[in-house]
């Protein structure tokens, strides 16, 4: 089975739970902290993931990063379950589709917008505004920073990018200057 | 095809009895006797002996001798004694009469002449009609040759101009061939000429096109490393509002795009 097909009924069930329990936004803000350990961190994915390692040892692992982030009884269930099925590979996808549901429960629309370099909050909140303005929703930014894009901002926002960054235009300087043969 | 095998086959039989009469005969006649039957007769010398000579010392009485002298005396003349007239038709007499021969001779040439007519003639016809086709094929064998015979002597007359023909028809050929072998090689040479300048065009536009390339890619290069080094804060703000000035002109295409592809 896909791992997005089995990401996705993980976090329609978790949203559920969540908005039973009424603590979807702090079970999203746990599940996307828990998401942002499991990526940055290899020697975290090694040890889930080794077939080598002990299952007492995987949960025991998530166990104490649980307790350090301060995980809701809820999270810390849901994150061993996996661990038991085997599945705790599908932990960044289950943050991605809970977080989208939570959003689309709620009517927000998350802006991801990517900088050269970290710019003013004021900044953030006109932006936030214009994108509200065209999109006619409430819109959530995420506020990323990549040196590669040289200067300028790159905005995506469900299915599209709005990208004004330089290193774009210097691609697009490069395509039209390259002879089409 | 029964009658014709039934007719051969009393063919064969009365030639049998033909060579048996004609053997029978032949064994009368080494006995000696005559035609138309008779005793045999004896020969006189084996007979005709003088009494006297034929006395033995062993003989006892005159009369035998005499005796015997008689007989030899008569058996030397019957010896001598013309021989007897020819035996035409008397049946009563030893020997066959010489008539009943004659009708045993004719009633056997009539039996030849009745069953080996046909096959006879029919031989003769189909040894007549082989002859006919062998002298026919002969004829025609003969013309042959001979018409062979004036071909090849014509041939031999004109020898000369045909030897002349042909070696002019071998120069024309050759010339030919030659005109046929330069021209192939001009269309050929032509040929590579066209597709040396071809692939010489095509290198040089590849060349062209990598060095445009790696200019520009160069020159991109350059510029991004520049503005990296050069870019402040300032510069980040100002085109950061530049970007929401963009956002906020109804038509913005120019910077938008979907995931996945261009739009």
């Amino acid at each position: 089975m896909s791992v997005q097909i089995v990401a996705r009924r993980y976090a329609q069930a978790l949203l559920e739970l969540g908005v039973e329990a009424g603590t979807l936004e702090m079970l999203v803000e746990q599940f996307t902290t828990l998401a942002g350990a499991w990526d940055t961190s290899h020697d975290l994915r090694n040890a889930l993931e080794n077939p080598l390692v002990a299952h007492e040892a995987k949960r025991a692992v998530m166990d104490e990063l649980c307790t350090q982030l301060g995980a809701s009884p809820l999270t810390r269930n849901a994150v061993k379950m996996l661990i038991d099925r085997r599945r705790i590979q599908v932990l960044p996808y289950v943050a991605q589709y809970l977080r989208e549901l939570a959003d689309k429960r709620r009517g927000v629309l998350r802006a991801e917008v990517t900088t050269a370099a970290p710019l003013s909050d004021a900044y953030y909140a006109r932006l936030q505004a214009q994108l509200e303005k065209m999109t006619g929703q409430k819109v959530v930014v995420d506020r990323r920073t990549d040196p590669t894009l040289v200067a300028g901002v790159v905005t995506r926002i469900g299915d599209r990018i709005l990208d004004g960054s330089l290193r774009t235009r210097l691609t697009s300087l490069r395509d039209a200057l390259l002879p089409t043969n | 095809m029964n009658r014709r095998v039934a007719r051969v086959a009393m063919l064969v039989a009365m030639v049998a009895v033909t060579g048996w009469s004609v053997w029978a005969m032949a064994q009368g006649g080494m006995q000696g006797r005559g035609p138309g039957g008779g005793p045999p007769r004896r020969e006189a010398a084996a007979v005709a002996v003088p009494p006297a000579d034929r006395k033995e010392p062993g003989k006892e009485s005159a009369d035998e001798a005499r005796k015997e002298a008689m007989e030899a005396a008569r058996e030397a003349e019957e010896a001598n004694a013309p021989p007897d007239d020819i035996n035409w038709t008397d049946f009563g007499r030893e020997g066959t009469p010489y008539i009943a021969l004659c009708v045993n001779f004719g009633i056997l040439i009539a039996g030849f002449y009745y069953f080996g007519k046909k096959p006879v003639a029919v031989a003769l016809k189909a040894r007549r009609d082989t002859i006919a086709k062998e002298i026919e094929e002969a004829q025609r064998m003969r013309k042959e040759a001979e018409k062979r015979a004036k071909h090849y002597q014509a041939k031999l007359a004109h020898l000369e101009d045909e030897v002349k023909t042909t070696r002019e028809a071998l120069v024309r050929a050759g010339e030919a061939e030659r005109e046929r072998i330069v021209t192939e090689a001009e269309a050929k040479a032509e040929r590579m000429h066209r597709d040396a300048q071809f692939m010489v065009e095509q290198e040089l536009k590849q060349l062209r096109h990598d060095l445009q390339r790696d200019t520009v890619e160069a020159a991109i290069a350059a510029a991004e490393e520049l503005l990296k080094k050069r870019v402040t804060q300032a510069d980040q703000e100002r085109l950061a509002e530049d970007y929401l000035a963009d956002l906020a002109r109804p038509g913005m295409q120019s910077m938008t795009k979907s995931v996945g592809g261009t739009s």
